[in-house]
């Protein structure tokens, strides 16, 4: 079913966490013809794999002049101000210098299992900060370059006990790398600031609500 | 630190660099789908859209049976198969007949679009019971009824999926159209409910359009003044249109988002934003 354009789209990815971005990174190319702009690398590696450094200002300005950026997949590890990381994706945005498309992905804590009895770490809160940063960037680059976001859960097991994850299944790669493909995609054209979670459920999660679970009920 | 970004690339490839991908290969094939609301607007651009994906398409429908059989054949020109059936979804036994009806066809359900809604804009002095009655009955509880008769079918298909359709007014309000605002609010919360009751056999996620050019709101997008004023308020710089919508309904029905629940996602141009 998939159509591919005539070239190949021009993906910048960088940020963090690294080893998620860089699968991501790597599924996009794969499956879905994504090619992946490369900076040289700190490391030496080659030339066809992604920095995940956060472009500076002379690179961005080299992108532009290419004119070839026209999509980003970037990590925002939380650590930033909402104003510090609307700046970061605004510069990125304007490097793109026309149409472009900007997925931001923010990945959640893990949830810590203290049993049934207990009260876990955290609830339905958005504890990656992603909404408010991809809302400002989105308005600051509209019209020309959308800007959206993949909240994750941990992959794997990595998510927290199965009790808060809803759909009872570990998320994978191409769980987030499909929500990032969409969002990315002229399918999405008038889809900007808008934060898909990719996380079985969890963030409906909280402990009170769960009270009415019968599957929970059953294992506690 | 890395030096400027350089980029590995033919010359020759570069006009033809384009700026994102075209469709995303979202598979629907042998899934049966009933889409509410399916002989007009968005409603119809999700049914043609989900052929498109290679599923076989319910054109649900309360009245229009000519604009329900031009769903159809635009489906069927996808090289997909489609069925009308008639029902209002704010009648319970109609609820009851349509799904019915749409699970018989090929003996299996594996997805509900819930696109039948209806809008009526009135200040509160003018908000009759019947005005009341109808709106939220259509919007809210039309979908509920909709998702609870499908439910029992939908449970006996791997990757099962609802798809239920709110508003930017359910998050944002505004002056009149108070019980329109209110059920699509509804509608989200309800969304949310049914994830959790309905895990982990079937998926609910529901997308909240903008400003979108449909029958329903005819009047506004014709508009000589406020037409224009919605694009020039919408940060993209323009009216939504049904085919917007459609892509992300389909996104959301298939195993690409097998670990999305719960989620409701706005395609509005940015208009919350602003």
């Amino acid at each position: 079913m998939s159509v591919r354009p005539a070239g190949a789209v021009r993906l910048l990815v960088a940020g963090r966490p690294r080893a998620l971005l860089t699968d991501v990174g790597q599924r996009l190319a794969e499956e879905y013809g994504y090619v992946a702009l490369s900076l040289p690398h700190p490391d030496g590696v080659g030339a066809t794999v992604p920095s995940l450094d956060w472009p500076s200002r002379s690179e961005l300005l080299g992108l532009r002049s290419d004119g070839d950026l026209t999509t980003a997949v970037l990590g925002l590890d939380g650590t930033a101000t909402i104003d510090e990381g609307a700046r970061s994706l605004v510069d990125i945005g304007r490097a793109m210098g026309g149409e472009g498309s900007i997925v931001v992905i923010g990945v959640e804590p893990p949830l810590v299992d203290d049993g049934p009895s207990g009260s876990p770490a955290t609830t339905a809160a958005d504890r990656t900060g992603l909404a408010p940063v991809v809302r400002e960037a989105a308005n600051r680059l509209a019209p020309t370059v959308r800007v959206n976001g993949v909240r994750a859960a941990p992959l794997g097991n990595a998510a927290g006990p199965h009790w808060a994850i809803l759909l009872r299944r570990p998320g994978t790669l191409d769980d987030v790398a499909a929500a990032a493909v969409f969002l990315l995609s002229e399918d999405a054209r008038f889809v900007t600031g808008a934060v898909i979670p990719v996380d079985g459920g969890r963030s409906l999660y909280w402990r009170l609500g769960a009270l009415g679970d019968e599957a929970e009920t059953d294992q506690a | 630190m890395p030096e400027a970004g350089t980029v590995t690339r033919g010359e020759d490839e570069r006009s033809r660099t384009p700026r994102t991908l075209e469709p995303a290969p979202f598979d629907l094939t042998d899934r049966t789908i009933l889409v509410t609301g399916g002989s007009r607007g968005i409603g119809r651009a999700v049914a043609v859209e989900l052929g498109r994906a290679g599923a076989s398409v319910v054109v649900g429908y309360r009245r229009d049976a000519d604009a329900a059989g031009e769903t159809v054949r635009l489906v069927r020109d996808t090289g997909a198969d489609a069925l009308a059936v008639a029902g209002d979804v704010a009648r319970p036994d109609d609820v009851d007949r349509l799904v019915t009806e749409a699970h018989r066809w090929h003996g299996r359900l594996g997805g509900v679009v819930t696109a039948a809604g209806i809008y009526r804009g009135d200040a509160i002095d003018g908000v009759g019971r019947d005005e009341w009655d109808s709106v939220v009955g259509t919007n809210l509880e039309g979908t509920f009824r909709v998702v609870q008769a499908a439910a029992p079918y939908l449970r006996l298909e791997r990757g099962a999926a609802v798809v239920t359709v709110s508003s930017i007014f359910g998050h944002r309000a505004g002056p009149g159209g108070a019980a329109y605002q209110a059920s699509k609010a509804g509608v989200d919360h309800l969304t949310r409910a049914l994830a959790w009751e309905l895990a982990p056999e079937i998926r609910v996620n529901g997308v909240a359009p903008g400003f979108i050019r449909t029958d329903l709101n005819e009047a506004t997008w014709r508009d000589a003044r406020y037409g224009p004023m919605v694009a020039q308020a919408t940060p993209l710089g323009r009216w939504g249109e049904p085919d917007d919508i459609a892509p992300l309904v389909r996104y959301l029905l298939s195993d690409a988002a097998g670990w999305v629940t719960g989620a409701m996602v706005p395609v509005d141009g940015g208009q919350e934003l602003r």
